[in-house]
């Protein structure tokens, strides 16, 4: 069932649309910012974008800081939303669950496959940038300590590409688990209606919402356990030493919002009644 | 049944998120201390611990920002991201984090080093100053509280109800400034009852009883952090530049600002150790303000820019004054003549300021 579900999840056109998207803003940005030399000034503009222009190889960093606040969560609504309600709309759902596939397991399949396509939208737009930056930019001034390849941290302290290596790996797996617990808010919503629109809307409501009340001091009680709160936590990762508090809180807040959203997508769909 | 399975199903779900919820929002009730106020004074007072900690700090003071002091405005009507690694007096740094990079600052030998990932520069200053603008370290639980305790050691000191901040059991003290012309109602301080070391401050307004400046850890541990984290690092591609601190008196010095007056608004002049042109500190603890010189361009900026920001103009006997007033802080600045520009800050009533600009002489060109 979940091999059916990534096959089925890999052959969709619209799947790679989402990731070539995700992959041509920040080459859009890098093919502007090295043909204008116009960084933003230091302080301002997105994370890490001022200091890319004199090492491409931070640009996946700066990437990633501009597909999350917008792009990635869209891409994951579009289809986290599709996940069952996509099925239901083409009037497959119903056949679906007459063949001998239990309805928990078809759940966890489809949560499978969105996990999938989190993890490689991440993954794609951290390689493809690395690429495009590099190009643009270069790999940066020699480095003294970590030999060719290393990247200054936040903190001033070189990382060497080994280090590099592991953080990007890091800020990777925790950007997907982040994306992964809108993608089971997703795939909730998309058991609710037969509309997958209607189920990505409300993702993107959901995500709308979170943002508006994160500044607001009258929701400061209730600000760490917003889903959009710790986005931005995995800039802790490029920071020396590394750290760890935000990092440590976005990760338990996430999981508790897939074991929270997969639960009540449970609940939901395990009597619901199939009629398309 | 088919109602009654789902409704099974959704109280499963409902007590699963309520175990989720409750666990993230549980917090252990704080244990209480016997040691009197005063003597958790002393403890702050005599130093803290070497630690290692990461805090916020919240500033409400709805200070308009200020031309050429934005960054320190910023400190005081913002969410502050800090983190402290302090192995003693002479030897720490402090990094102000931010979304976009990160500020930090090292002391060690003697010397202050400033790294600023988006200038992607360290700079080495060398030297002190008796007088300097707030910064980001200053606002370190630990620093804070050393800082406004000192300032305030004669005053009453009141015990508190303990409290649980970043996971250790804070016993906590109130200190009430006793001199009328100070804006600040309270301090209360919450540390750690065995090391002394502070976990938490609030400053609140004589006007308002809601903390206006609050920092506390949400994650500490007293212990010493190593060499390497204290070493200062600049990275290839990097600015190094060397400052000496003594240069912001020759950049005062080129205001050819007038010697402070002695005496202002009833309070005498501190003496300072090494001078700074036209710089003064008049009255004492959180009761004292400052007088600075300004360039004509700023003080004129900060005038013209009062009336927006719900300041009201001041009627001097040279120039023109406009006063800016938050329920800490009262701020008044004096521009319109030539080499006579000065802003006066402090935490006193307004009404102090108002009477120590009018009392400052004049300085047509």
């Amino acid at each position: 069932m979940i091999g059916v579900e990534l096959r089925l999840m890999l052959r969709r056109r619209r799947v790679w649309l989402c990731w070539v998207l995700l992959c041509a803003l920040p080459t859009l940005v890098a093919i502007l910012l090295a043909t204008t030399r116009l960084a933003p000034p230091p302080g301002r503009g997105g994370a890490f974008l001022s200091a890319v222009v004199s090492n491409g190889q931070i640009f996946p960093a700066a990437a990633l800081a501009l597909v999350i606040p917008i792009f990635l969560p869209i891409t994951v609504a579009i289809v986290a939303g599709d996940t069952v309600a996509g099925e239901a709309s083409a009037g497959t759902l119903r056949y679906l669950l007459v063949r001998p596939v239990g309805r928990v397991r078809l759940l966890w399949a489809k949560l499978i496959s969105v996990a999938a396509f989190v993890l490689l939208a991440v993954l794609f737009v951290t390689l493809v940038s690395y690429v495009v930056g590099v190009l643009a930019f270069g790999f940066g001034p020699d480095a003294s300590i970590g030999g060719a390849g290393a990247i200054p941290s936040l903190s001033g302290v070189e990382l060497t590409p080994l280090d590099v290596v592991g953080r990007t790996a890091a800020t990777v797996g925790y950007l997907a688990l982040c994306m992964l617990a809108l993608g089971a808010v997703g795939l909730f919503f998309s058991t609710l209606t037969d509309s997958p629109l209607a189920a990505t809307l409300g993702v993107l409501a959901f995500v709308v919402a979170s943002a508006a009340l994160q500044p607001l001091d009258a929701a400061a009680a209730i600000e760490p356990y917003l889903p959009t709160s710790h986005w931005l936590a995995w800039i802790d990762l490029y920071r020396d030493p590394i750290l760890w508090t935000n990092l440590r809180e976005g990760v338990l807040v996430q999981l508790g919002y897939v074991v929270i959203a997969f639960g009540a997508a449970w609940a939901n769909f395990s009597t619901k009644d199939v009629t398309t | 049944m088919t109602a009654a399975r789902v409704t099974r199903r959704w109280v499963l779900v409902a007590a699963g998120t309520a175990a989720v919820v409750g666990a993230a929002a549980i917090t252990l009730p704080a244990s209480g201390s016997d040691e009197p106020a005063e003597a958790l004074r002393g403890r702050v007072l005599a130093g803290s611990p070497p630690h290692v900690g990461y805090a916020e700090s919240t500033g409400r003071l709805g200070l308009p920002e200020i031309p050429a002091l934005e960054r320190v405005t910023a400190l005081f009507t913002g969410v502050t991201q800090l983190r402290a690694y302090v192995a003693g007096p002479d030897r720490w740094r402090v990094d102000e984090l931010t979304p976009a990079g990160e500020r930090d600052t090292y002391r060690r030998d003697g010397r202050e080093y400033l790294w600023d990932f988006g200038a992607n520069q360290l700079t080495t200053v060398t030297g002190e100053t008796p007088v300097r603008l707030p910064r980001a370290a200053d606002l370190v639980p630990s620093e804070l509280a050393h800082r406004l305790v000192g300032l305030t050691r004669a005053d009453p000191v009141t015990s508190l109800e303990p409290r649980r901040v970043a996971g250790w059991s804070a016993a906590g003290f109130r200190v009430t400034p006793a001199d009328p012309d100070t804006t600040v109602g309270r301090i209360d301080v919450w540390c750690d009852p065995a090391s002394g070391l502070p976990l938490r401050v609030e400053v609140a307004a004589r006007s308002d009883d809601r903390p206006l400046l609050f920092t506390e850890f949400l994650e500490v541990a007293l212990t010493t952090p190593d060499d390497r984290t204290l070493t200062p690092a600049v990275p290839p591609g990097a600015g190094s530049v060397t400052a000496e601190a003594a240069d912001l008196a020759g950049a005062l010095r080129q205001l050819d600002a007038a010697e402070p007056p002695a005496r202002l608004a009833g309070r005498e002049r501190v003496p300072l150790g090494s001078g700074l042109p036209g710089v003064g500190v008049y009255g004492a603890g959180v009761a004292g303000f400052v007088l600075v010189p300004a360039s004509r361009g700023i003080a004129d900026r900060v005038i013209d820019g009062a009336a927006s920001a719900g300041g009201v103009t001041v009627e001097v006997p040279v120039g023109r004054a406009a006063r800016l007033s938050t329920p800490l802080l009262s701020v008044v600045a004096r521009g319109g003549i030539r080499r006579g520009g000065v802003l006066l800050a402090g935490t006193v009533a307004p009404e102090v300021l108002e009477q120590a600009v009018r009392e400052l002489p004049g300085r047509r060109a």
